[in-house]
């Protein structure tokens, strides 16, 4: 038996509005968590027509700044702050991040003190955010909570966020998604407190791109942020969020097609990246795994050594390989060395989420090539 | 300062590429222009440190090789091997680049000009039909084609044996084009 869609015989907008009437029927306190891009801005219409159906004023919007959010993005989340069916809460926190340039991770700190002092904040803090200080947090470190738990404060009863998360995004996102059968749109926030009554409402988890496009222009003649016709005319990718990250900065092209301006703010503040501008279609990152994998728990330990930047992402990095060791020691073929290093590299790192090597991917290719020479050797 | 074709050298060091189509706009705009900037080489062996694209698109066309059959204007320097090589470099990597949409503007601008007709596009600019009007048109609601869309079918995940549900498997959406 497999998880599987099957489709209904009503279309993904009327399904929607069905899903955000029983969010508001289930829920003391409703938000919109919204990030300027098209899937949040759909998402905010519909809540715009519950909000009038049942005449519940202004919708209650959440942003997340993350400092590293472009210009064009920051005028439409502006525009929509102030139209006057919303109420927009800003908030800048310490998030922790991190600058990926060709392999090398750094962290930094979000709005962090430190880097304002070095005069190397992206660009300033709006007025009337709500900051680390409004939590009595330090700036100088990144959250020790998870951010929700920080934009929950304030907010009555049971609170659900209602994001524009959908299956189509990627693989990882169609799988969260189809792991509960009954209410799979409706989730515990991940790593947040079990005691802590909040819930994501992904209520257009089924809507294609171009679902979300026509009930934006369609339904709603709404404005969209300006970056997607950027996108269209010079074949980017049609993503807004933070740039740099171990994922987003393998696009930086996009960055640069789309707002070279914002690209030069960004190499401002971190001239490493323009490494990873000019290089990374050249890097040959599957040699480099290999050399380092090839020799072993000494290649781990030089990859940390060489590709991790600071305590923080060592820590973190030796905290990965040694849960991950453990696994390998009960079952070598599913945590190979190699499927180590890449993670390494090039993926998001926890803790707990050394997964083990899945099909398709070269590590499982060199994982069953192996398997056949061993077998081949017992065999002759 | 003028130097015949035929004097001149592309040196092995050099770092530059044209792709064919951006030769022929660079074809096109000598031909209208002529060469607006002399040629930077290397005094000693008389090297092309900065020009190659536009040797290169002279010796490949009759009508500028005869245009130019007295010489090409030069700029030379005097330096050695290294230095030129850096000279080379600083000023290829120097080079800003066309940002789309503000190319976008030009272009309707340039159209709605009447100037300009969609043959002076592709001569021009050897901009042809998709490209020129992605150009014009500018809007993802377009580019996509949302107006003709149907909305998709609402699902639900169910659990099951394979392949008795739904016929394919779900896909992922992806960036229109590489990493870059």
């Amino acid at each position: 038996m497999t998880r599987q869609r099957m489709f209904l015989d009503i279309s993904c907008v009327d399904a929607a509005r069905q899903r955000i009437r029983h969010v508001y029927d289930t829920f003391d306190t409703v938000c919109v968590q919204f990030s300027g891009g098209k899937d949040s801005t759909a998402v905010l219409y519909l809540a715009k027509e519950i909000h009038e159906e049942r005449g519940l004023g202004p919708v209650k919007v959440i942003f997340r700044d993350e400092e590293m959010v472009s210009p064009i993005v920051l005028d439409y989340v502006n525009m929509v702050k102030d139209f006057d069916w919303v109420d927009m809460e800003w908030y800048c926190l310490p998030y922790g991040g991190e600058v990926w340039v060709l392999g090398r991770r750094q962290s930094v700190v979000l709005w962090g003190a430190q880097r304002k002092a070095e005069g190397r904040w992206v660009r300033e803090m709006p007025e009337g955010a709500i900051t680390a200080e409004s939590f009595g947090l330090d700036a100088t470190k990144p959250l020790p909570e998870p951010v929700d738990y920080y934009t929950m404060q304030g907010k009555n009863g049971s609170v659900a966020f209602i994001t524009g998360v959908r299956a189509a995004e990627s693989m990882m996102r169609y799988r969260s998604l189809v792991q509960k059968l009954h209410e799979n749109y409706i989730v515990f926030p991940f790593g947040l407190k079990k005691s802590i009554p909040l819930k994501f409402a992904k209520v257009i988890y089924d809507w294609q791109m171009d679902d979300v496009l026509k009930f934006i222009t369609e339904e709603h003649d709404a404005p969209y942020c300006e970056y997607y016709d950027r996108a269209a005319v010079t074949g980017s990718n049609t993503r807004v969020g933070i740039p740099l990250h171990s994922v987003a900065i393998r696009r930086i092209g996009d960055v640069v097609a789309t707002e070279p301006d914002f690209y030069d703010r960004l190499y401002e503040c971190f001239p490493q990246i323009d490494a990873q501008r000019r290089w990374w279609p050249d890097f040959d990152i599957e040699t480099l795994i290999e050399e380092y994998a090839s020799r072993g728990w000494d290649g781990v330990a030089d990859v940390i050594d060489d590709f991790m930047i600071g305590p923080t992402k060592t820590q973190r990095a030796k905290g990965y390989s040694a849960e991950f060791r453990k696994k390998q020691a009960l079952d070598p073929y599913s945590y190979p060395t190699n499927w180590l290093v890449r993670n390494l590299l090039l993926n998001e790192l926890t803790t707990t989420s050394a997964s083990p090597v899945g099909p398709k991917t070269r590590a499982h290719t060199l994982r069953v090539k192996a398997k056949e020479q061993e077998d081949a050797e017992a065999a002759g | 300062m003028q130097k015949l074709l035929d004097e001149l050298n592309v040196p092995d060091w050099n770092a530059t590429y044209i792709l064919r189509p951006d030769l022929l706009v660079l074809t096109s705009s000598m031909m209208d222009y002529g060469i607006l900037s002399p040629l930077v080489v290397q005094e000693d062996g008389l090297n092309v440190i900065d020009g190659a694209q536009r040797l290169q698109a002279i010796r490949g066309n009759k009508h500028l090789s005869e245009r130019f059959a007295d010489g090409v204007p030069v700029h030379l320097i005097d330096c050695g091997t290294t230095e030129a090589m850096a000279l080379h470099v600083q000023l290829n990597r120097g080079r800003g680049s066309m940002v789309a949409h503000r190319l976008s503007r030009i272009v309707k601008q340039l159209k709605r000009s009447g100037a300009f007709s969609v043959e002076d596009f592709v001569g021009r600019f050897c901009m042809k039909g998709d490209e020129l009007e992605l150009m014009l048109d500018g809007s993802i609601i377009k580019h996509r084609k949302v107006p003709n869309h149907r909305y998709s079918m609402a699902w639900v995940p169910v659990e099951a044996p394979p392949g008795t549900v739904e016929s394919k498997p779900a896909t992922a959406e992806k960036p229109p084009n590489p990493d870059r």
